[in-house]
């Protein structure tokens, strides 16, 4: 636990965005000669031919942008649950289906430009977290017959999270250089860490005849299963400047990963983590 | 109390004053109640509540109807001088404060000393000279007033299970003399959550309870006790509890180790007790043997198979070749049946509690004791055991699939213990030896006037009111309600021993009695009143 904040801490520090090389606004170049106050060789002195003109290399200008966005992260495919355990002498057998809400997830970043193009790596962190509600059946054995009992419910208030670390390189598309707008794409891997809430079993109120049965509540995993898993991520970063270190912008990244959660008894769930994810927010150049 | 107005047609005569016994000492003269009409509920119910204020009448106990929700019902005890009669008693049926039926029989012109010359100690050391039991306390022989021979006797009563049967003895209190021995065991006249494997070889849950080291064959899961004793073939021990010398231990109840089962028999007697309280709760409403969840109580193993040839007939027929109810003990007893390859009359036997209907049979004689309490006897008796049949074919269709063979819903009772078809047919009594038609009935002395004889009678009217068709005596055709409406002439059936009937009832009266019961559930005119009528036209009660 320790060392994963320490982890995480690193990260919103070290965190990126999406960053290239900025031509700055007022480029290192020679200054041009202007009207008559231009400066003249003095005079006796024969004039020298004026050295052969070589354009000069772009400048590296600021190298490092970190960027700060918020956003929506669009719900991924819905997380099933199906696993058996003993009852009553025979199998009961749990289908939970939880529906992947929407969530609102930070993304913060911290992108290094490598070539005076603009092309940049980098890396971000996002987290998101859901409340989020399944529809639960159960088909539980009847106490006397090798019969089955099926029940449904709505099972509320189920806690999702998702972390994700995401390596990028990032490619400027070609501008004017006066341009004040940046779009860039960027792709790279990701890992996710992916948290859970699962359903390990329910309580059942139930009297004799037994052959209905009424759930009172689910049993959840405890601590919230956690997977790991990598993925990719791929997207577009646009940006607008306001001043020579400040933009504003809005990100588009997709991600995705596929993370198996164990319950804790064994039984494992595949977790689609990432998805779409639209935000907005700053970035800062230095 | 009110007369119901509401009530429709006039059923049958209701008060008849009977001289049963002529000769000089004849003093018995029986009033039989069988009012459902307003005319006869008025004067009945004047009669009752006269009796009652009286003492004459008291009340044994009032039941709700799990089926009809407006309906109460009475059981009225006669008794003289604060003894009971034997065999009298009124069953009275409210809707509300409005009388709807009143069934029963009060015996009258009853002029006794009710001091016995012989005390509870002598009664019990004559059944013990009689018996070779001494009875435990909680057995003691007990008064009553018995209507005998014309005459009416101060006896006492006990019940007493020996190597040679189960018998009711009746003994004069004033000289001692055995006035009457009946059979006691209400009989098959020929027989936890573990798994376990009954036995035909099937797979069924049993409702258990865990103890230290193992299990148990305690159902902790349903309303009432439900336990099944392991006797291990000790028939002595067997004997010994069913007489009240001994206790159910609990080292005495069946155990398993990991609660997967393999005693066949005990996995079925436990398994199949749990079946016939669901089947009484689910169809109607009744919660256990004396609709109080009184405990259920199976004995297995009463006897070993491997000392079968060194045993006595009657040891053989009730030990092995049987299965019965003891309200002695209050619990079944299921026999071992015969070892492999040895037959009896050409016939093999297995475990007994293996047959569900032979279970459901059973039982259902405690919930009659409990109810309307048959008389074991005469047509009160094949009346008793025809009920019996009929809740155990009942069981059966509930639980099995219809068809053939074993584990399958028929008409045949017993027939998945007892090779060659088991031991009677509803559907052709005629097949089995049994009447099918009241012209046929047995009327010697034997098998307590014939109980398991005559009940083909009544087997024969309950098929027919099912299943329709051609009684092969009268040759008269009935209209079944059909296989899919079974459960209406289930609920008649019921309802007629457990409400309406009274303890000494006849065929006549069982046929006022499910006629009423028809209109009270289905209406007059139903389908199922036909049926009824019908069928007990074609079987001669009429």
């Amino acid at each position: 636990m320790r060392r994963a904040l320490i982890f995480t801490w690193l990260l919103g520090v070290a965190g990126s965005g999406l960053a290239h090389a900025q031509q700055p606004a007022g480029g290192a170049t020679t200054p041009r000669p202007t009207g008559t106050t231009a400066a003249q060789p003095p005079r006796g002195r024969p004039a020298q031919p004026p050295p052969p003109r070589r354009a000069a290399p772009p400048p590296f200008g600021p190298r490092f942008r970190v960027s700060v966005n918020a956003g929506l992260q669009v719900a991924g495919p819905a997380i099933t649950q199906d696993f058996s355990y003993d009852l009553n002498a025979d199998q009961a057998r749990i289908v939970n289906e939880i529906a992947t809400a929407n969530g609102v997830f930070v993304d913060v970043g911290l992108a290094y430009t490598l070539t005076r193009t603009g092309v940049a790596a980098g890396v971000a962190f996002s987290a998101t977290s859901r409340t989020s509600s399944s529809e639960l059946t159960a088909e539980l054995p009847h106490p006397f017959y090798f019969t089955d009992r099926t029940v449904q419910a709505t099972v509320n208030d189920l806690k999702g999270s998702e972390q994700g670390v995401h390596i990028f390189l990032s490619y400027p598309v070609p501008r004017k250089p006066t341009s004040a707008l940046e779009v860039s794409l960027f792709g790279g891997p990701s890992l996710f860490t992916v948290k859970q809430d699962l359903v390990t079993s329910v309580v059942t109120s139930e009297s004799y005849p037994y052959d209905d049965v009424t759930l009172t509540s689910a049993t959840l995993a405890s601590p919230r299963p956690s997977a790991t898993a990598f993925g990719f991520n791929v997207g577009t970063d646009v940006s607008w400047r306001l001043t020579p270190t400040l933009r504003v912008g809005g990100l588009l990244r997709f991600t995705r990963g596929t993370a198996t959660l164990d319950d804790g008894f064994g039984d494992e769930v595949s977790v689609d983590a990432g998805g779409l994810m639209a935000g907005a927010g700053i970035r800062v150049i230095f | 109390m009110r007369v119901s107005t509401t009530v429709g047609a006039v059923i049958i005569v209701t008060v008849t004053m009977l001289l049963t016994a002529p000769g000089p000492q004849a003093q018995i003269r029986t009033m039989t109640l069988t009012a459902t009409a307003p005319a006869d509920l008025r004067s009945s119910d004047e009669t009752v509540d006269r009796m009652a204020r009286a003492g004459e009448l008291q009340v044994r106990r009032t039941d709700v109807d799990t089926l009809l929700p407006t309906r109460r019902h009475e059981r009225l005890q006669q008794f003289y001088k604060g003894i009971r009669v034997y065999g009298a008693g009124v069953s009275r049926q409210f809707d509300g404060n409005l009388t709807v039926s009143v069934f029963g029989t009060i015996y009258q012109g009853i002029d006794l000393n009710v001091a016995p010359q012989l005390t509870v100690g002598d009664a019990t050391a004559i059944i013990a000279r009689e018996s070779g039991v001494t009875l435990g306390d909680n057995r003691a022989p007990t008064l009553l007033i018995l209507p005998d021979e014309g005459d009416y006797r101060l006896v006492y009563h006990a019940s007493v299970f020996t190597g040679d049967g189960a018998w009711e003895y009746f003994i004069d209190a004033g000289n001692g003399v055995i006035v009457r021995r009946l059979d006691a065991a209400r009989r098959q006249a020929a027989a936890a959550v573990g798994t376990g494997t009954g036995v035909l070889g099937d797979q069924k849950k049993m409702s258990t309870t865990e103890v230290a080291g193992g299990f148990q064959a305690a159902d902790a899961l349903r309303p009432p006790v439900i336990r099944t004793y392991n006797m291990r073939g000790d028939i002595f021990r067997t004997m010994s509890i069913a007489n009240g010398q001994l206790d159910l231990l609990t080292s005495d109840r069946a155990s398993d180790g990991d609660n997967h089962w393999t005693d066949t028999a005990v996995v079925d007697a436990h398994a199949y007790a749990g079946y016939t309280y669901d089947f009484y709760f689910k169809r109607f409403g009744r919660r256990g043997l004396n609709n109080a969840n009184s405990p259920i109580l199976s004995l297995v193993h009463p006897a070993s198979r491997s000392n079968v040839f060194n045993v006595t007939g009657s040891v053989l027929s009730l030990y092995y070749t049987n299965a019965f109810f003891s309200e002695v003990f209050g619990g079944m007893v299921y026999g071992d049946g015969l070892p492999p390859g040895v037959t009896v009359g050409g016939r093999s036997w297995d475990y007994v509690s293996g047959a569900l209907d032979i279970v459901g049979h059973e039982l259902t004689h405690a919930v009659i004791s409990a109810s309307s309490d048959l008389i074991y006897f005469g047509e009160s008796g094949a009346l008793n055991e025809s009920f019996a049949d009929m809740m155990g074919t009942a069981i059966e269709f509930f639980f099995q699939p219809a068809g053939n063979g074993p584990l399958r819903a028929d008409y045949l009772c017993g027939e998945d213990v007892v090779s060659g078809g088991g031991l009677r047919s509803l559907a052709n009594p005629l097949a089995y030896d049994d009447p099918d038609h009241y012209s046929r009935r047995y009327l010697g002395p034997d098998d307590n006037g014939g109980v398991h004889t005559n009940s083909g009678i009544g087997n024969q009217w309950y098929y027919l009111a099912i299943e329709g068709g051609t009684n092969r005596t009268s040759g008269q055709s009935v209209t079944g309600v059909g296989a899919a409406n079974r459960d209406q002439i289930e609920k008649v059936a019921y309802r007629a021993f457990t409400q309406l009937l009274a303890p000494n009832a006849n065929y006549a009266a069982a046929r006022a009695a499910t006629i009423q019961a028809a209109r009270d559930l289905y209406g007059a005119n139903s389908n199922a009143e036909r049926a009824v009528t019908q069928s007990w036209n074609a079987v001669g009660v009429n």
